[in-house]
Order: structure tokens, then C-alpha cells, then sequence
């Protein structure tokens, strides 16, 4: 059986729906597959206890603030997606001290005042309206600009970059760690601020200093979608149907035809062939791309340069629990507001740890705290911010996210102790958590439960390893990502094949960016009248 | 935002195919959904490890055969739905082994029971045929078209020969019904089941259900890929014709101006108005006390009021398996049945176990549905490929001995007991073949769904008082109410629950009617044979 449409997207992630949603709006006729029953890859909510929802995988938009365009040119709000603004994000160091950001800025340094009085003036006037402003440019030109439209964002970046003030502190050719370090003179502070740079997937030792502040500035504004992130991937395919789209689940690609050189279509599991009249984009790893290309398809050093891509070591597994009560952190006692934060991050006293973790991650070895705990990122009562993830009265966990090494590189042995391992993971994930809080019982849980790297691998295999940035940063970003032949959307030589997944630039992330730039340079290539 | 022309509430199987009728005849159709996902009863979620799909409401489709929608709509779900027929239904385990087997071919299951009695497998023959003529001729017609008032129908009955069987069975239990035509314990135990499981009394006098659940128990099919699926496809017919579906929107209030439905007011604040009609799927007494409010409907609210929900639930387990279940059996057929049955011998055992429930206990040895449907569709498990779901179900209380928070404690107990008689009656269910496994209350149901109110799963009692042209209540069971431009058309509503369509479908007929907006699909077949006949 063969079917024809103008473009065939493979895999109905974040940035597969978004590339769908605009070719098709922009009058293609457009097929997304997908390897799961639902859309949305790691935008994954689901109702693992009655009544309890968690988003096991992505939760915070850390563009929310930037406003970007897929928002207007897809009319998300008319499809039903809405936001809610998150209060918080931050650390509760080992001590019970808890430093986040607020909604407001003069809160926020009011309890940076009481860790050191001098990082709060810094961080004033970093965070001056004016700076922000320009970082916003800046990450919009970062994140919103296609390859045709500018040779070198990240020189046009840091352009702007050079009009904020107090820019010079943070040299392009010092790391955010250095940075950190030499600007700010509390731990907890550095500390907090080098969080974010974690949670953006990247390295403290290798990124630039300069990044670290516009970066951080990105977290005054994060958005979490109504309803669990699961929404933004049903509104997001809705408008590839709106517009007369096909998205068909549980289907996945098992090969992309190559004819002379030129993607023409894909064949699906199912044994139906796709004829794809003017383009085949893939929203897969570069590996899983190849695969279905087929090596004998692309030249050698393509091969080459593919199988030399790299993962993080990092992974993150998922931990959900039903609860309840609400308990209160133990850091209320230095805060009360600590209680109604979001994202707080326990495992980390000082950037040292940072450094710390990579390394037993690079070893294949799971990172411990300085009192044996397990460091797990943004632990949330999520529900606080949108009441419909538990039922009155009760209350979630999610997300809370464990950091793990890369399971694929740290081999087999250890994918069995881990799967053979479940409960006490779980067990100990929970213990580090009730010793930040007050008044947590067990007779509390309802229910609990833990995902592993493996899982994010099993339910989607894009995250090699664990890998949920599908590739570091280090080297391979920009026009770079996944490597220069295939950095600005295209895969060489393979003519009409294009890639918008994480593996491209701006990586991975809920961040309305790679899909975006994927269908620009479509646009441009195809000379398509758009949106 | 721009206000729709139709508003529904509710994304079960009643408001999305009734969307979907309603946005392709042209209309703007806004469908709000209280849970992050839609589909109800339609539901799909990997609650144990991840890449094995659960079906925690709706697994087996009952009306495939007959349902409107299939046929309607046959082009746009086609891409999407693939219906799986197992040709073993459903296998009943003696616990010395011997099994019974309804399958889909009455010919072969009429063997079956002959090895039992040779009087019920004639017997069964029998009423095989006499129901079939009564499903299809009578019951279907009925499904799928408003009520009509019981004098009306008692009269329109009495015409016909097929009439006259089905009005002479009408006000018999089911237990009666078992009792007057079979002999063999085993045979009755299997039709005690057919005809009650989706949650009926024994001994409740609504007979007239019997022929169709024994027929359509020859009938049922999975959706390959899960349950969910089904909503999905239904979902992206809405969207593809124009309308909008919202998900985390709970109806918080439906407006109502001078005795007309004008909008709804979401729990969230906002507020939309609806152009030409709200459709409400949701429970009755949720829809008119809840969300309307007594004192804007001026209707005789006592039905309402006195709403009786089911009186007994299911509690399930979920589990994952490295190998389906091979049970000790003297034939292969309860390892490749859709439905297995194990932990009774008979119809009195069975009522001693509907029994206990009723009086708010969970048995200690529970009789057990089990299911397996990665046997049928190995897409279930599409990321752990090898291993299966099985799902096992039992009639439960809402209430443990008066309290239904006592689920939150006693629902591992619960799961032992029925994974204990799973591992008795099969050879190798043990700790190293069942991975994982997850119970499931019926309080999770009610918390889940919350138009499943104390595990409900048919949004009400199926009683004398709440059926029919009663259902909810005689203004209201012709979908149209009391008040101008408001529908109701979920499974609170005539027919009734159970994934059937048949709300969904008829409320979107009347909604067509009223609006005068003309029909894109044709009166079925068996409609129209049946106003031929002169049943409607
Ligand atoms: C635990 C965790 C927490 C996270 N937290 C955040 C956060 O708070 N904020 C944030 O911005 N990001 C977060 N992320 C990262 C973010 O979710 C991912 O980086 C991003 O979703 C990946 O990009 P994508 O959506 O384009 O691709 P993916 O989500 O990887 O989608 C790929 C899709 O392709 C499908 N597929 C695979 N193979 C095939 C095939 N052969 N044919 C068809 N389809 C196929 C997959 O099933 C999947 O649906 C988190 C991720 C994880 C795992
Ligand atoms: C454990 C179990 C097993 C079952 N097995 C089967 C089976 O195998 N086969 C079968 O055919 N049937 C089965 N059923 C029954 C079937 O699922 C239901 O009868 C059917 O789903 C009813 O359909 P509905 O559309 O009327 O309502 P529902 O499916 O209940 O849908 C109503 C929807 O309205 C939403 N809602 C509620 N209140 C509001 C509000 N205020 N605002 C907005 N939305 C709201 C709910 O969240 C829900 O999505 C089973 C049910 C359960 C619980």
C-alpha cells in the first residue's frame, strides 16, 4: 500500500510536531509518524495513580519569558494551550537554606541578601531591566534565527552581548564555573546560579562565562503548561490536523527512501510505503537517522561522523508520588516562602559538586551528596501551581528528577544493577527527599514510583542513554549539532532530508526552537509561501 | 475567544463521537474535558513499567458489529483503528481443570457445552438464534434511536412473534433466566457472567438485557494499539473538521438565562458561551444539581435527586508478564480466550460472590476476569517487545465495610488475593513471571473519572427507575431537557453505558433535528428495517 504527501515527519516529538504543524499550516499536505500510541515524546504526562498527574519528563518552558513566535504563528492559545507562570526554582542546600527566584525580582534579592549582600548588588544590576531585555534578544537570536537568516548568531549573540552592563566580568573565555567562582562571593549563590547551567545541559567546565547570567535570566520567566506538559503535544498535533494533516501513532519509521541521492519517502513499520513528494524530515538522533537512511546512503565520513556524536554521561530518571498531605520543607524554617517554590533542587552545596558529579558520571557511577543522598533535580508539589494534576485535597511530587550517568556508556552491568534495583532506588530517592522535609510520613504516599534512564530510552529511543539534551553541547552546538555537514537542518547529501530534533541546534528542551528553524530553512529551500 | 456553535462536556466515548458527528455535519464544535487526556472510559496508560500499555476502563468492544459510528465514520477511522477478533471470547476454568468456551462461533461453543450437557448445547442453539432476531431486529434498532414511552413499545412488541419472546423475558433476572433454560452448573455459572458482568444484579429484573449481552459476548473485539486509540481517532475527527477540543477544562457551571442554556463557566474562571446548544455527557446529577442548579430547572428533579449509583464497582489489577498465562486446563482454549474466567464452579458460587460485594466485602478468594490481550496484539507492549499485560478484574464495593478510603490500604491485599488465584489455577504465574503488577479501586475509578461517581461505570445503577425511557428521567431521556438548547447524551442517558455509542450518536441526531442542520449520513440499515417492521 503506498500514500503520498508532500512532506513525511518522522517521530512526533516537541520539535517533529511543531515542523509538522507549520508545514501543514503553511498548506502542505504533511504525514507525522510516530513510534508511540501518543505524540509528544518527552512531553509525557500521565495518570500513574488515579487522580495524580505527573509530567515524568519535561515540565518547565524555559523560553516562556522569550514569548516565542511558534506561540502567535500557530495560534497555541486558540488551541487550547495556556500557561501558568512557576514561582521558584532553586536549590535547599544541605543546611536547610533554600535560595530560588521569586516572580519578583526585589524578592528574589532580598534572600539573596541574606547569603551575601555583595552578590545581591551583582545581581541587581545584571538583572536591570535594560540587561534583560538584551538578554531576551539575545536568546531570541540564539534560539529564533535560521541558518539562511544569519551565518553566525552566536557572534550576533554576543554582539548584544557586549551592549549589557557589567559584561566584561563574565570573559568569553572563561567557563560559567570560573564565573561564578570570581564574580560571586557566597557558595550558595555561585551555587544556585550554576544549577541553571546544569539544567540547561551543560557543562560547567566547558561553556562560557558569558552564557551564564542571560541563561540564568531565562529562569525569571519560566511557564508550565495547564493540564501537564502532555497538552502542548496534543495542541500542537491538533493543528497538523486543523490544517488537514496526518499524524499516525504506533507506527513508526523503519526506513527513509533514498532515491539518486534524494529522500522520497519512508516505509513504516506496518509495511506501507509513504511517498514523500518534496521532503522527509526526521526528528531523531543522528544515529537513529542513519539507521534508517541506511549507510550505504551517505558517504563514509558521514558514517564516520555519526557514530562519533556524542551523549551526555548525564541521564535523569523520574520519581512520581501521590500524596496526602503537603509537607513543609525544612528550609521554612529559614524561609517560609520556600514552600510555595517550585523546582528546588537538593544534592548541591557549592559548585564544587557540579564538578563532582560529572565525574562520577563519566566514571558510570550514580552521584552522591555529601551525606550520601541522592541528588535529584527540581523537586516540585506541582499542583500548587496547577491544581488540576491532584485531586482536592491531595497532592503530587512531580517532577523530581534523579541525575543518573548515562546508562549506555556506563554498560550493561550497570543497566542490571539499576533494573534489578528499582525499589531501592525508589527507596532511597524518597529518604533523600523526606530528610528536606519537616513532617513527611510514609503513611503520606499513596503512591510512588521510579523511572529509570532506561525507561526515558525504552519509551523513546531518541535519548540514547538517557541522554534527554540527545547529545552534548560540548562541540557539537550551533551550526555544529550534530556535526557541521549536517548543522544547519540538512542531512548531506542526502537532498530533501531534514533534521529537527534535539541532535540539531538548539538541542534539547521544550524550547519552540529546533522545529521552528528546521521549517524556515524548509521554507526558504522550498521557497514556500508559509506562515 | 469565539464562542462555538456547540458546546460538550465531557471527552468519553458519548461527548467525542457525538462530537464528531456534530463537526462534520458543520458545526463549530468546542469539546471540554475536566482530565488532561480524553477519551473517559477510553482510557490507555503505561501505569506500570514503562512501554506496556494498560487499559484501565474499556478493553473489549461490545457493538462493533452494529454501532454507527463504525460504519459512518469508516473512512477516517480506518487509518487508525484495527479491531482484533479473537476467535476464543471467553473460557471459563473449572477448578478441576475442565473448561467451557463460548467463541465467536456459536457452532463451536454449542460443542463445548456439549460436553457438559447435551440439553444446554441444544438449549443454547436455540436461544442463540431467537436472540440473535431479537438483538438485531429489536435491540439494536432501539439502541441507536430515542426511547420510546414503555406503553408505546409494550404495544409496537406485541405485534410480532420476536416481540412477544423478547417482552416474555423483559422482567426476568437474570438468575431466572439461567435457572429456567440450563442445567449444568458450569454452563449456568458462564451465562450468570454473560449476563450480569457489565455490573447487573443477579436478581434484577431487567431481562431484556440478557439477549443482548449473550450475543454480543460472541462478539467483542480489542483495538489493536490499546483502547485509547479509539479516542484518539474520534478526537482527530472533531479536530479535522473544524473543532476544538480542550483538555484540564472542568465544567464548573453551565449558564443558564431565562430557561436557555447560554455558555459554560469553567472551574478555572474563564467563561464561553455557546452559540446553539450545550451538550452535557457528564452524570445526571452532576449535569442538573451540580452544574445547572435546582433553581434554574424547572423539571421534576426527584429521579435526579434519588439518583442510585451502581451498587458494585470493579477492582482490577494490572500486571506485567514475561509469558501469557497457561492455566492447568484439559484444553488449550482458556490460554488464548479474550476473556478468562477462574475461581467459581457454578452459578451458586458466582452469587455467593455477588453477594459478599453487596455487602461491602471483598471475597478472599475472588472470582476473576483475566484478560491478556498482548496475546492478541504484541503492540501493547511496544517498548519492553516479549513481555505482556494482563489485567485481571473482579466485581468489588465502592465501600470496604462502610469506607471507601479503606481502598488506599486494603488494595494490595486486594491484589494478592486475586494474583493468588491467578497462580492456583495456572502453571506458571509466579514471582519471576509476573514483573510487576498495580491495582486499581473503585475509589481510583471515581478518582480517576469523576462522572464514575463511586465507581459507577455506567454514570448509574441499571434499575427498573433509571432505564429506558428513564433514563435519567421521562423530560430528559429523549436528550433534549427542560432547558432550551441543552442536550444530554452521556452514558447517565438512554441506552446507557458501556462503550455503545448509543448516547453519543443520539444526542447528536437530536441536536441535528433542532438545529435543522442536515444530516451527512444515512439512517442505518437496521433502522430502517425495523420501522418496516414496525418496532420503531
Ligand atoms: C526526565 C526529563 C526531564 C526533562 N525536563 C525538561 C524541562 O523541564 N524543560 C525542558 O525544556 N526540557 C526538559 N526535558 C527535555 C526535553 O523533554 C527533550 O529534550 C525534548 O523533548 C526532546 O526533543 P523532541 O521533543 O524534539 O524529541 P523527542 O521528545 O525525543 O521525540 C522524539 C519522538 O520520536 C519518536 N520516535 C522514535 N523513533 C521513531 C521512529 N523510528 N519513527 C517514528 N517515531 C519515532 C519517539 O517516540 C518520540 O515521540 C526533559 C527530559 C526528560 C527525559
Ligand atoms: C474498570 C472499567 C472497565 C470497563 N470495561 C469496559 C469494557 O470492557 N467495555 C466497555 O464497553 N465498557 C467498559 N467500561 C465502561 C465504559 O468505560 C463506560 O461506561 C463509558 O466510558 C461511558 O462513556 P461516557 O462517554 O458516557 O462517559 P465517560 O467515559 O465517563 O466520560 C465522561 C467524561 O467527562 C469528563 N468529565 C466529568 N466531569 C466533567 C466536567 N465537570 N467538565 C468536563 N468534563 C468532565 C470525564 O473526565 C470523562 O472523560 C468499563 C469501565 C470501567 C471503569
Amino acid at each position: 500500500m503506498t500514500a503520498e504527501f508532500d512532506a513525511v515527519v518522522v517521530g512526533a516529538g516537541h520539535n517533529g510536531l511543531i515542523l509538522g504543524a507549520y508545514l501543514a499550516k503553511s498548506g502542505l499536505s504533511v504525514l507525522v509518524c510516530e513510534n508511540r500510541w501518543e505524540v509528544g515524546g518527552s512531553m509525557d504526562t500521565r495518570e500513574l495513580f488515579p487522580g495524580f498527574k505527573f509530567n515524568l519528563h519535561a515540565t518547565y518552558n524555559v523560553v516562556h519569558g522569550l514569548n516565542p513566535p511558534v506561540y502567535r504563528d500557530l495560534e497555541l492559545e486558540k488551541f487550547g494551550l495556556r500557561w501558568k507562570p512557576c514561582t521558584g526554582w532553586g536549590v535547599v542546600f544541605g543546611d536547610n537554606r533554600a535560595l530560588f527566584y521569586y516572580p519578583e525580582l526585589k524578592h528574589t534579592l532580598k534572600l539573596v541578601e541574606r547569603f551575601s549582600q555583595n552578590d545581591a548588588r551583582l545581581i541587581e544590576r545584571l538583572f536591570s531591566k535594560e540587561n534583560i531585555e538584551k538578554y531576551y534578544q539575545l536568546a531570541r537570536t540564539l534560539f529564533y534565527t535560521a541558518p539562511h537568516e544569519l551565518e553566525n548568531p552566536a557572534s550576533e549573540a554576543g554582539r548584544i552581548y557586549k551592549t549589557t552592563e557589567g559584561y566584561e566580568r563574565f570573559p568569553f573565555d572563561s567557563t560559567m564555573m570560573e564565573a561564578a567562582e570570581e564574580n560571586f562571593e557566597s557558595p550558595e549563590v555561585q551555587t544556585w546560579l550554576m544549577r541553571i547551567v546544569e539544567a540547561s545541559m551543560m557543562e560547567p567546565s566547558e561553556s562560557s562565562a558569558w552564557t551564564l547570567m542571560w541563561i540564568n535570566s531565562l529562569y525569571l520567566n519560566l511557564g508550565i503548561a495547564v493540564g501537564g506538559t502532555h497538552s502542548i503535544a496534543h495542541v500542537l498535533a491538533r493543528v497538523i490536523q486543523y490544517y488537514g494533516g496526518m499524524i499516525i501513532e504506533r507506527d513508526p519509521a523503519v526506513e527513509i527512501l533514498i532515491e539518486n541521492e534524494r529522500a522520497v519517502g519512508v516505509r513504516l513499520k506496518s509495511g506501507k510505503t509513504v511517498r514523500a513528494r518534496k521532503l522527509v524530515a526526521s526528528n531523531l538522533n543522528p544515529s537513529l537517522t542513519l539507521e534508517l537512511i541506511g549507510e550505504e546512503n551517505v558517504p563514509s565520513e558521514i558514517v564516520k561522523k555519526v557514530k562519533n556524536y556524542r551523549y551526555r554521561y548525564t541521564s535523569h530518571g523520574s520519581i512520581a508520588i501521590a500524596l496526602k498531605r503537603k509537607p513543609s520543607w525544612k528550609a521554612s524554617e529559614f524561609t517560609q516562602d520556600v514552600n510555595s517554590a517550585m523546582g528546588l533542587s537538593i544534592g548541591w552545596e557549592s559548585p564544587e559538586n557540579f564538578v563532582r558529579m560529572y565525574e562520577a558520571h563519566r566514571k558510570g557511577e550514580i552521584y552522591k551528596d555529601d551525606n550520601g543522598f541522592m541528588a535529584i533535580e527540581a523537586v516540585s508539589f506541582l499542583n500548587e501551581v496547577e491544581p488540576t494534576l491532584a485531586p482536592p485535597g491531595y497532592h503530587v511530587i512531580t517532577p523530581a528528577w534523579p541525575y543518573f550517568p548515562n546508562t549506555r556508556y556506563a554498560g550493561e552491568k550497570f543497566i542490571e544493577y539499576m533494573e534489578n534495583n528499582r525499589q531501592e532506588l525508589l527507596e532511597w530517592a524518597i529518604e533523600s527527599i523526606m530528610d528536606k522535609m519537616q513532617d513527611m510520613k510514609r503513611d503520606d504516599i499513596i503512591g510512588a514510583t521510579i523511572y529509570l534512564p532506561t525507561d526515558v530510552e525504552k519509551k523513546n529511543p531518541n535519548m540514547y542513554g538517557g541522554d534527554i539534551n540527545v547529545g552534548t553541547f560540548e562541540g557539537q552546538s550551533m551550526w555544529h549539532r550534530p556535526f557541521p555537514e549536517w548543522g544547519k537542518y540538512r542531512a548531506y547529501p542526502v537532498e530533501n532530508l531534514y533534521l529537527c530534533g534535539p541532535s540539531s541546534h538548539s538541542g534539547g528542551g521544550i524550547k519552540f526552537s529546533n522545529g521552528y528553524l528546521c521549517y524556515k530553512t524548509i521554507k526558504h529551500d522550498l521557497g514556500l509561501g508559509g506562515v | 475567544m469565539n464562542s462555538p456553535d456547540v458546546i460538550i462536556i465531557g471527552g468519553g466515548p458519548n461527548g467525542l463521537t457525538s462530537g464528531a458527528y456534530l463537526a462534520k455535519a458543520g458545526l463549530d464544535v468546542l469539546l471540554l474535558e475536566s482530565r488532561h487526556e480524553i477519551g473517559g472510559g477510553l482510557a490507555g496508560e503505561e501505569v506500570t513499567t514503562t512501554g506496556l500499555i494498560h487499559n484501565p476502563h474499556a478493553l473489549y468492544f461490545l457493538l462493533v458489529d452494529y454501532a454507527p459510528p463504525y460504519f459512518d465514520f469508516n473512512q477516517e477511522l480506518a487509518p487508525f483503528i484495527k479491531h482484533i477478533y479473537p476467535e476464543v471470547q471467553i473460557s471459563m476454568v473449572r477448578s478441576d481443570g475442565k473448561s467451557l468456551t463460548l467463541f465467536s462461533d456459536p457452532e463451536k461453543t454449542a460443542k463445548s457445552i456439549e460436553k457438559f450437557s447435551r440439553s444446554d448445547s441444544e438449549t443454547y442453539r436455540k436461544m442463540y438464534g431467537e436472540y440473535l432476531k431479537i438483538v438485531e431486529d429489536i435491540i439494536i434498532p432501539y439502541t441507536f434511536a430515542p426511547p420510546i414511552p414503555p406503553v408505546e413499545q409494550m404495544d409496537l412488541l406485541s405485534k410480532t412473534e420476536t416481540g412477544q419472546n423478547f417482552t416474555e423475558i423483559t422482567e426476568m433476572t437474570p438468575r431466572e433466566i439461567v435457572e429456567e433454560n440450563f442445567e449444568d452448573e458450569l454452563v449456568k455459572a458462564l451465562f450468570l457472567y454473560v449476563g450480569t458482568h457489565p455490573i447487573l444484579r443477579y436478581d434484577e429484573p431487567l431481562g431484556y438485557l440478557f439477549p443482548l449481552y449473550f450475543i454480543v459476548s460472541h462478539r467483542m473485539r480489542i483495538v489493536e494499539g490499546g483502547t485509547h486509540r479509539l479516542a484518539s481517532a474520534l478526537a482527530k475527527i472533531i479536530i479535522r473538521n473544524g473543532g476544538m477540543i480542550h483538555e484540564a477544562s472542568e465544567v464548573a457551571e453551565i449558564i443558564v438565562e431565562d430557561g436557555v442554556a447560554k455558555g459554560v463557566r469553567l472551574k478555572d474562571g474563564r467563561k464561553i458561551m455557546a452559540k446553539k446548544a450545550i451538550l452535557s455527557t457528564v452524570d445526571p446529577p452532576q449535569t442538573f444539581l451540580k452544574l445547572i442548579g435546582e433553581d434554574k430547572i424547572d423539571m421534576d428533579l426527584s429521579n435526579i435527586k434519588n439518583w442510585e449509583w451502581e451498587e458494585f464497582s470493579f477492582f482490577s489489577v494490572h500486571a506485567d508478564l514475561t509469558e501469557p498465562p497457561v492455566y492447568r486446563s484439559d484444553s488449550s482454549d482458556p490460554n488464548r480466550a479474550l476473556i478468562t474466567l477462574i475461581g467459581y464452579d457454578s452459578s451458586e458460587e458466582y452469587i455467593t460472590e455477588m453477594d459478599a460485594v453487596l455487602q461491602g466485602r471483598f471475597p478472599e478468594r475472588p472470582a476473576c476476569e483475566v484478560t491478556c490481550p498482548t496475546v492478541f496484539d504484541p503492540t501493547q507492549a511496544y517498548g519492553q517487545p516479549g513481555m505482556h499485560t494482563l489485567r485481571i478484574t473482579s466485581y468489588a464495593p465502592f465501600e470496604l465495610d462502610g469506607d471507601a478510603e479503606k481502598w488506599d490500604t486494603f488494595k494490595n491485599e486486594a491484589m494478592d488475593r486475586c494474583l493468588s488465584v491467578l497462580k492456583d489455577y495456572t502453571e506458571n504465574m509466579n514471582q519471576d513471571s509476573i514483573r510487576y503488577s498495580y491495582p486499581q479501586s473503585p475509589l481510583d475509578i471515581e478518582r480517576r473519572i469523576p462522572s464514575m461517581v463511586k465507581g459507577s461505570i455506567k454514570h448509574g445503577a441499571y434499575i427498573p427507575f433509571q432505564m429506558g425511557y428513564m433514563r435519567p428521567n421521562t423530560e430528559c431521556s429523549g436528550y433534549r431537557t427542560p432547558i432550551k438548547n441543552l442536550y444530554v447524551g452521556g452514558a447517565g442517558v438512554y441506552p446507557g453505558g458501556w462503550v455503545s455509542f448509543g448516547p453519543g450518536y443520539n444526542s447528536a441526531n437530536a441536536i441535528l433535528e433542532d438545529l435543522g442542520v442536515e444530516k451527512w449520513f444515512s439512517e442505518p440499515e437496521f433502522i430502517k428495517r425495523a420501522k418496516e417492521n414496525g418496532y420503531l
